[in-house]
C-alpha cells in the first residue's frame, strides 16, 4: 500500500496483513497488487483504523500504460537482497518440459540458480548443492521436491500462490540452510465464489477446485494431478514393457477459517507418490505434509503467527517376492515443527520481528530385509536417529531518515543430537575404532551456533537504490550423496559428535533501478560466500546403508563469488527478463584431490537465460525460454595402468575438465478463447517445443571399448531429450 | 551388500536410460605425467610369484602400454632379501629366484630401482602382509537358480575367526575363466556371523557357461584388507558413472610409494572341485 501524499508506504506480509503509523490528517492511498487491480480510497484517519482490501484479479494490460500512482519499490526499497518473487501466472507463461508447469523449472531460469543435473528437481543456488536449500510449503519442509526421478518438481502450479526465492540472505525467521530458502504459498481458496481449472496434457491431468465453505467466512482449496505415462507402456508389444507400471500424484489441499477479524486459521496438506512397478521390481516414495497455522492480531501494530507443522519423506523398494534375492527397503525422514512468529510496529520507522522454532527430526535412515521364505539376504537395519534443531530470533527494520533503512537481526541456533543411539568414533581413515551407546531421551550432544543477518538499503533516488547484506546460515543436517544429479534414495544425516555444522557467511552488494515507473526492472547484485566446515566425502565412498556413513564424511572449506545481472520487464505486450551470472565456487577438504582446491560439482561460471512471453492479443501468447550454462565440471580419465589383464584409468585433479556447455530453447503458443465473454467456461490449447533445435546435451559422458576393436577407447556422451513437442488443453470454470 | 546396491543401481539406472540416447563425441584430454604401473604377487605358488613393471599410457591409445626393463628389484621378508630376474622372454616381467615363495603371516617389502627416473623417482617401494591361511573348504557344489535360470556356485567350509576378506577365482577344466581383475570375486565375512558357510553362495556361473561333466574349480585367496579395497576400487572405475548415483571418479590406491600405480600383493590359497553332473 502507498500513501501518494506522503510518497511512502508499506508491504503486507505473506498473510496479507499490514500495518502503518500515520499522523492524524487525510492521505490518498493506492493498494497494489501485481495482477489484481489497483484500489486507490481516500481516508480520513483520526485514530487506530483497522482497513481490509479486497483486490479483484485484473484482465490482462496489454497496452504499454504508464503508471501513474506509483506502486511500492519493493524491489528497490526492500532491505532484503537476493530475493525475486514469481507469481503463478509467471510461472504459468515459461514454456515447459512435457507441458508440465513446473515453478522448479522456473527458478533455474534466474540469475545465480542453476538446475543440478538435465531433467533434474535438485536446484544449485549460487554454487550450493541441492541439499542447501530449505524448499518450503506452507512452511513444512519438502525433502525430495522430485517426481519421475526428478524430471518434474513436486509442486502444482494450479495449487502455488506464489514463490519466493531467498539467495542466501536469508530472514533471521528462517535458517538450516546455507544457500536459500524456497518459500511456496498454496493458494488459500476463494472467499466468494466457487471457481475450479485443470488440464489434460501428455503427461499428466490436474484439476484445482476452490470456493467458499461459508461465503466470507470459510474457503477451501484442492488440486490433484495424476500421470498416466504407464498407459502408453500397454501399448508395447514387450510382455517385459507391457505390465509395467510407472506414474505419479500429488495431492495439495488448503481449508481456511476466518474465526473473526483478529483471528485466522489455516490448515493446508500435500500428499504425493511415485510409483514403478515390473514384474520383478517395485518402487515408491512420496512426501506428505500437513501445516495447521494460527494468524492471531492482538492489535494493530502486533500480529502473530503459531504454526504447528509435520512432514515426511519415505521410500520403499523391493525386489522379486518369490526369489531368494527378494527383499524390501525402506527409508523414511519425519519431522515436527513447532513455531511462533511475531511483528510488532512499534513505531513508524521500526518494525521489529521476532520468535522461536524447534523442530524435532526423526531419520530413519533404513533397513532391507529379505522376504522370501529361502531369502539370501541377511536382514539388516541402520539405526534411527533423533534430533532437535531450535531457534530464537529477533530483528529490527529501522528506517533513518527518508533514505536509508538497515535491518539487522541475530538468529541463535541449538541443534540437540538425542538418544538412543550408538556413535561410532573412526580413526584418520574413517574406520570405526569403538563406540559409545547412549540411552532413550539422552541429550548426548549439543551444537550452538549465532547467526547475525543485516541488510541496508540507501535510496538514491525514489527508484534506484544501494544495498549491502551480510549473513551467517548454519545447517546442522545434509544429504549423503556424492553424485550430481542426486535420487530420491539419498538419506539425510546430522551433525553429531563427528560431524560438525556447515556454516556460511555470505557478503552481497548491489545496485537496483526501476524504471518507467515499474514498468523495467534492472539489478546487479554481486555476492562473495565463505564455508566453514563444508562437507564432502572421501573417495570411492560407500553412502548407502552404511551404519558407518560418519567415517566416510569429510569437512572442509569452501568459497564462492559472482556478479548476477537481470533486467526485467513487468508490463505490456512483451513481458519476461534477461539475465547473466558470472559466478565460481570452490572446495579445499584434505584428503581429497591431495588437499588441493577443486571447482565444486555445481561450479559453472557463466548463465545466461532470456525469457519472454509475448502477448500478441488477449487470445493469443507465444512463450520463449532460452538457457546457457558453462558445462558441469568432471573428473577424466588422463591415462591408464595394466592391471590383472585389465585397463584401469588414472584420472585428472577433481573437476579439472568440464562437459560440453549446455544451451536450450523452448517456445510456447497459447490460444484461449474469448475470456471477456461472460460464460462459466474457458479453455486454452496449449502447445510447447521443449529443446526446440533439438540440442544433444550431455547428461553423462563415458568411456567404451568399441566392441570391433577392443583396443580403440572412445568416448560415448548420453543426452535425455532431444526435441519434445507436446499440447496441452487448459480450462477453468 | 556393496553387490547387492549395485545391482539396485544399475535397475534403477536403466529405468532413467528408457528415454536416453547415446552418441560418441571427441573429447581432448591432456596427457597426465606417466607414472610406474607396479603388478606384483607372491604366493605360497611359486608359479604365480612375479612382479611386472610398465608405464602408464594414454587413455585413448590402443599401442600397448611401454614396459620397464632393466630395473634391479629386490623383496625382503625381514630375514632374507631376494634378487628378481628379468624374464628373457617377456621384457618387463620379473621372475622370483627358483624355489622361492611367500609364507603366510609374514611382512614384504618390495624396492625397485629403476635404471631412469619415471614420475619424478628411480626408487619405490612396498609393504605387503601375507594373512595367515586360516581357511579351508570342505566342499564346494553347483546348484541351479531357476528364478535366474543359472549356476550358483556354493561354498561349504568353517568360517574362520575374526574378519577376512576373500579373493574368489573360477577355473574351468582346469583353464582359468575369471582371468582379469574385473571379473574376480571379493566379499568381506564381518556380517557373516555364522561358524560354517553352509551352502553359501559365492559365485554364479552362466549355464551356457559349462556343460554336463566339466570340472569347475573354486580358488579362495584370503587377502589384505588393503587389497580387497583395491579390488573393489579397480572395479568400480571400470563400470560407467552416471549423474544419478555414482560419486565423482577417484584414482584407485596403490601400496606403492612415490606416486606409483597398481599393487604389490601377498596372498595364499586354496581351492576345491566339483563336477557338472550329467542330467
Amino acid at each position: 500500500m502507498y500513501i501518494t501524499n506522503l510518497k511512502k508506504g508499506t508491504a503486507s506480509n505473506v498473510y496479507g496483513y499490514y500495518s502503518i503509523s500515520l499522523k492524524p490528517d487525510t492521505y490518498k492511498v493506492v493498494y497494489s497488487y501485481i495482477g489484481y487491480n489497483d484500489i486507490t480510497l481516500e481516508i480520513e484517519l483520526l485514530s487506530d483504523t483497522s482497513i481490509n482490501i479486497e483486490l479483484m484479479p485484473a484482465a490482462k494490460n496489454l497496452d504499454e500504460v504508464e503508471i501513474t500512482d506509483k506502486a511500492v519499490n519493493v524491489q528497490v526499497t526492500s532491505t532484503q537482497m537476493s530475493v525475486t518473487k514469481m507469481d503463478n501466472k509467471t510461472i504459468k507463461s515459461i514454456p515447459a518440459l512435457l507441458g508440465e508447469v513446473d515453478l522448479i523449472k522456473a527458478l533455474q531460469l534466474l540469475p545465480g540458480v542453476k538446475f543440478a543435473a538435465e531433467g533434474s528437481s535438485g536446484i544449485s543456488v549460487r554454487g550450493g548443492g541441492p541439499d542447501q536449500n530449505l524448499i518450503l510449503l506452507d512452511e513444512a519442509n519438502v525433502y525430495n521436491a522430485g517426481h519421475l526421478m526428478g524430471f518434474f518438481s513436486v509442486f502444482n502450479n494450479d495449487a502455488v500462490k506464489s514463490v519466493e526465492l531467498y539467495k542466501g540472505d536469508l530472514p533471521a525467521k528462517y535458517g538450516g540452510r546455507l544457500s536459500s530458502l524456497v518459500d511456496i504459498r498454496m493458494k488459500e481458496g476463494n472467499m466468494k465464489k466457487f471457481h475450479g481449472n485443470g488440464g489434460i496434457g501428455m503427461i499428466s491431468s490436474r484439476l484445482m477446485l476452490e470456493g467458499p465453505i461459508v461465503k466470507d467466512k470459510a474457503s477451501f482449496m484442492v488440486a490433484g494431478r495424476r500421470s498416466y505415462a504407464d498407459l502408453f507402456l500397454r501399448l508395447s508389444k514387450d510382455e517385459e514393457i507391457k505390465n509395467n507400471i510407472l506414474y505419479f500424484y500429488d495431492i495439495n489441499g488448503k481449508v481456511n477459517y476466518r474465526i473473526n477479524q483478529n483471528n485466522h486459521l489455516y490448515l493446508s496438506g500435500y500428499f504425493g507418490k511415485d510409483v514403478f512397478k515390473s514384474d520383478f521390481f517395485g518402487m515408491n516414495w512420496g512426501n506428505a505434509t500437513g501445516t495447521l497455522r494460527w494468524n492471531h492480531i492482538f492489535d494493530e501494530k502486533l500480529f502473530s503467527n503459531f504454526t504447528v507443522v509435520v512432514n515426511r519423506f519415505n521410500y520403499n523398494l523391493s525386489y522379486k517376492a518369490d526369489s531368494p534375492f527378494a527383499f524390501l527397503w525402506q527409508s523414511a525422514i519425519t519431522d515436527y515443527n513447532a513455531k511462533g512468529d511475531f511483528t510488532w510496529f512499534a513505531n513508524p520507522n521500526n518494525k521489529v520481528t521476532f520468535g522461536f522454532s524447534t523442530i524435532y527430526h526423526d531419520f530413519f535412515p533404513g533397513t532391507i530385509e529379505g522376504t522370501s521364505d529361502d531369502s539370501f539376504i541377511s536382514n539388516y537395519a541402520l539405526a534411527s536417529n533423533y534430533s532437535l534443531e531450535s531457534a530464537l530470533y529477533l530483528s529490527n527494520e529501522q528506517k533513518i531518515g527518508n533514505r536509508f533503512t538497515i535491518k539487522y537481526g541475530l538468529r541463535f541456533s541449538i541443534f540437540n543430537n538425542i538418544g538412543p543411539a550408538t556413535v561410532y568414533h573412526y580413526d584418520n581413515d574413517g574406520v570405526a575404532t569403538d563406540s559409545t551407546v547412549y540411552g532413550k531421551g539422552d541429550f548426548y550432544h549439543t551444537y550452538t551456533g549465532l547467526e547475525p543477518r543485516i541488510g541496508m538499503v540507501f535510496l538514491l533516488t525514489e527508484s534506484s537504490s544501494l544495498k549491502l547484506s551480510y549473513s551467517r546460515n548454519n545447517q546442522y543436517i545434509q544429504q549423503a550423496q556424492n553424485s550430481v544429479a542426486g535420487s530420491p534414495f539419498s538419506i539425510w544425516f546430522p551433525s553429531s559428535p563427528n560431524v560438525k555444522p556447515q556454516s556460511a557467511d555470505q557478503v552481497a552488494t548491489g545496485y537496483f533501478r526501476n524504471f518507467k515507473k515499474g514498468m523495467f526492472e534492472a539489478s546487479v547484485e554481486v555476492y562473495y560466500k565463505s564455508i566453514k566446515n563444508a562437507v564432502d566425502f572421501r573417495d570411492f565412498a560407500d553412502l548407502l546403508l552404511n551404519k558407518f556413513l560418519e567415517g566416510q564424511v569429510l569437512e572442509g572449506k569452501g568459497k564462492g563469488y559472482g556478479i548476477e545481472l537481470m533486467f526485467r520487464k513487468n508490463i505490456g505486450k512483451l513481458t519476461g527478463w534477461v539475465s547473466y551470472a558470472y559466478s565460481r565456487a570452490f572446495k579445499e577438504v584434505a584428503g581429497i584431490n591431495d588437499g588441493n582446491a577443486y571447482p565444486s560439482s555445481y561450479d559453472r561460471p557463466n548463465d545466461f537465460s532470456i525469457v519472454a512471453n509475448y502477448d500478441l492479443n488477449p487470445r493469443i501468447s507465444f512463450g520463449l525460454s532460452w538457457i546457457y550454462l558453462t558445462g558441469q565440471p568432471v573428473t577424466f580419465p588422463v591415462g591408464k595402468f595394466e592391471y590383472g589383464g585389465d585397463n584401469i584409468p588414472v584420472y585428472s585433479d577433481r573437476n579439472s575438465y568440464r562437459m560440453p556447455d549446455y544451451h536450450r530453447l523452448d517456445i510456447s503458443f497459447t490460444w484461449r478463447d474469448d475470456q471477456t465473454r461472460k460464460k462459466r467456461f474457458h479453455n486454452e490449447f496449449n502447445i510447447s517445443i521443449y529443446n526446440a533445435y533439438n540440442r544433444k546435451n550431455a547428461w553423462m559422458i563415458n568411456f567404451q571399448t568399441d566392441p570391433v576393436d577392443p583396443s580403440v577407447t572412445y568416448a560415448e556422451m548420453t543426452y535425455l531429450f532431444g526435441i519434445v513437442p507436446t499440447f496441452t488443453w487448459n480450462f477453468r470454470f | 551388500m556393496r553387490q547387492k546396491t549395485t545391482y539396485l543401481m544399475v535397475m534403477m539406472l536403466g529405468l532413467v536410460m528408457l528415454s536416453a540416447c547415446t552418441e560418441r563425441i571427441d573429447i581432448e584430454l591432456e596427457e597426465g605425467y606417466i607414472k610406474l604401473a607396479v603388478e606384483g604377487y607372491l604366493t605360497p605358488d611359486d608359479s604365480l610369484c612375479y612382479v611386472r613393471l610398465t608405464e602408464t599410457g594414454n587413455y585413448f591409445s590402443n599401442e600397448p602400454v611401454s614396459v620397464v626393463s632393466n630395473a634391479v628389484i629386490k623383496v625382503d621378508d625381514g630375514t632374507d632379501t631376494v634378487l628378481l630376474h628379468e624374464d628373457f622372454d617377456k621384457a618387463g616381467m620379473y621372475l622370483f629366484p627358483e624355489g622361492f615363495n611367500g609364507r603366510p603371516e609374514q611382512n614384504y617389502t618390495l624396492d625397485v630401482q629403476l635404471p631412469e627416473a619415471i614420475g619424478g623417482y628411480t626408487e619405490y617401494r612396498a609393504n605387503a602382509y601375507m594373512p595367515a591361511m586360516t581357511f579351508h573348504i570342505d566342499s564346494i557344489a553347483l546348484e541351479l537358480n531357476t528364478s535366474f535360470d543359472f549356476w550358483m556356485l556354493t561354498l561349504y567350509a568353517p568360517n574362520p575367526p575374526g574378519r577376512n576378506f576373500y579373493m574368489l577365482q573360477q577355473l574351468t577344466n582346469d583353464s582359468l575363466v575369471t582371468a582379469k581383475i574385473s571379473e574376480v570375486n571379493v566379499f568381506d565375512d564381518e556380517y557373516l556371523n555364522d561358524e560354517y558357510f553352509y551352502g553359501l553362495a559365492v559365485m554364479g556361473i552362466d549355464k551356457e557357461d559349462i556343460q554336463p561333466g566339466d570340472k569347475v574349480t573354486l580358488v579362495v585367496s584370503l587377502i589384505s584388507e588393503d587389497y580387497y579395497n583395491f579390488i573393489l576400487e579397480a572395479q568400480t572405475e571400470m563400470q560407467p558413472h552416471d549423474p544419478m548415483f555414482s560419486g565423482p571418479p577417484a584414482n584407485v590406491r596403490s601400496n606403492v610409494d612415490n606416486g606409483a600405480v597398481g599393487y604389490f600383493a601377498a596372498f595364499a590359497s586354496t581351492s576345491a572341485s566339483t563336477y557338472l553332473k550329467a542330467k
